[in-house]
């Protein structure tokens, strides 16, 4: 008599919820770019940024999307 | 000897006049490491830009990187006009340089400080692989916005170093006042910038090809 086990699959992990904002070195990565450029982008207007609660510079997920699309 | 809230206050770091218990002391060491490239970054590119405003009194005689028939020329999408004839490599990092560069403009000269990307990097494949930053007719004005305008970009730098090592700062030590820690990190920082502007001072030999113009 043969017992067959039974192997569960294993539970998907929970999808990631999509980050809503970076940091600015993360934007860096993200774009490709020097760390100090994305500063450039930040001081030309290119590239809107928001502060976090301890003055962290944040940009949202929709401004670098819009960034990577078109002018 | 110093106390603080009971604690010994022996440590002394760089860049900070006060004594720092050994638990400050340790998460000081801890947020240091963490941001240890984002300081050095800080300071080479304040280095770079020390180098630059030590040289502005020499351009007179305009340094280039190399004769005006070798000099590379750039094109920038979307510009109008004759291409960039480079005059100068401002500064260069593995992902972008920043170019002064010089091109003909009716019967005058128009100079502009252009900023090179990499050409695989996902904003050079969208917007081209330069950009101008500012352009002006008179070269040592351009330069002197140029460096103002680092001058304020290095200040949102070290403002944003500050307040990622203040948010690290807050998960690692939960209620405690770390405020000193984070003065600290501030105040070497800013010991970079010094120690940058005093290495300027003893190194004024410098060689160099110049064009005049």
């Amino acid at each position: 008599m043969s017992v067959q086990e039974t192997v569960s699959p294993q539970p998907a992990p929970p999808p990631q919820p999509e980050r809503l904002a970076y940091s600015l070195h993360e934007a860096a990565e993200m774009l490709g770019v020097d760390y100090f450029s994305v500063y450039r982008l930040v001081q030309r207007g290119k590239l809107k940024v928001c502060k976090a609660l301890r003055g962290k510079f944040l940009v949202s997920r929709t401004e670098l999307l819009k960034l990577l699309k078109s002018d | 000897m110093l106390k603080r809230n009971g604690e010994v206050c022996q440590y002394r770091v760089p860049g900070y006049a006060g004594r720092l218990t050994k638990m400050e002391y340790n998460a000081y060491t801890e947020a240091m490491t963490s941001v240890e490239d984002q300081v050095k970054q800080l300071s080479e590119g304040i280095q770079a830009l020390s180098d630059l405003q030590n040289d502005l009194p020499n351009w007179r005689d305009l340094p280039v990187n190399g004769s005006t028939e070798t000099a590379q020329v750039i094109t920038v999408k979307g510009d109008q006009g004759a291409p960039w004839q480079i005059l100068r490599t401002i500064s260069k990092t593995s992902r972008n340089e920043v170019l002064f560069c010089t091109r003909p403009k009716g019967n005058d000269q128009q100079f502009g400080i252009i900023e090179k990307f990499d050409p695989n990097s996902a904003y050079a494949r969208i917007h081209g692989t330069s950009e101008v930053l500012m352009t002006s007719n008179d070269p040592k004005l351009l330069i002197q916005d140029h460096l103002e305008n680092e001058r304020a970009i290095f200040q949102l730098f070290r403002k944003d170093i500050e307040a990622t090592v203040a948010e690290s700062l807050a998960e690692k030590y939960p209620g405690q006042n770390l405020s000193r820690v984070i003065r600290a990190i501030s105040g070497r920082c800013q010991c970079q910038e010094s120690i940058s502007a005093r290495s300027d001072a003893g190194n004024t030999t410098r060689n160099r090809v110049s064009i005049r113009f």
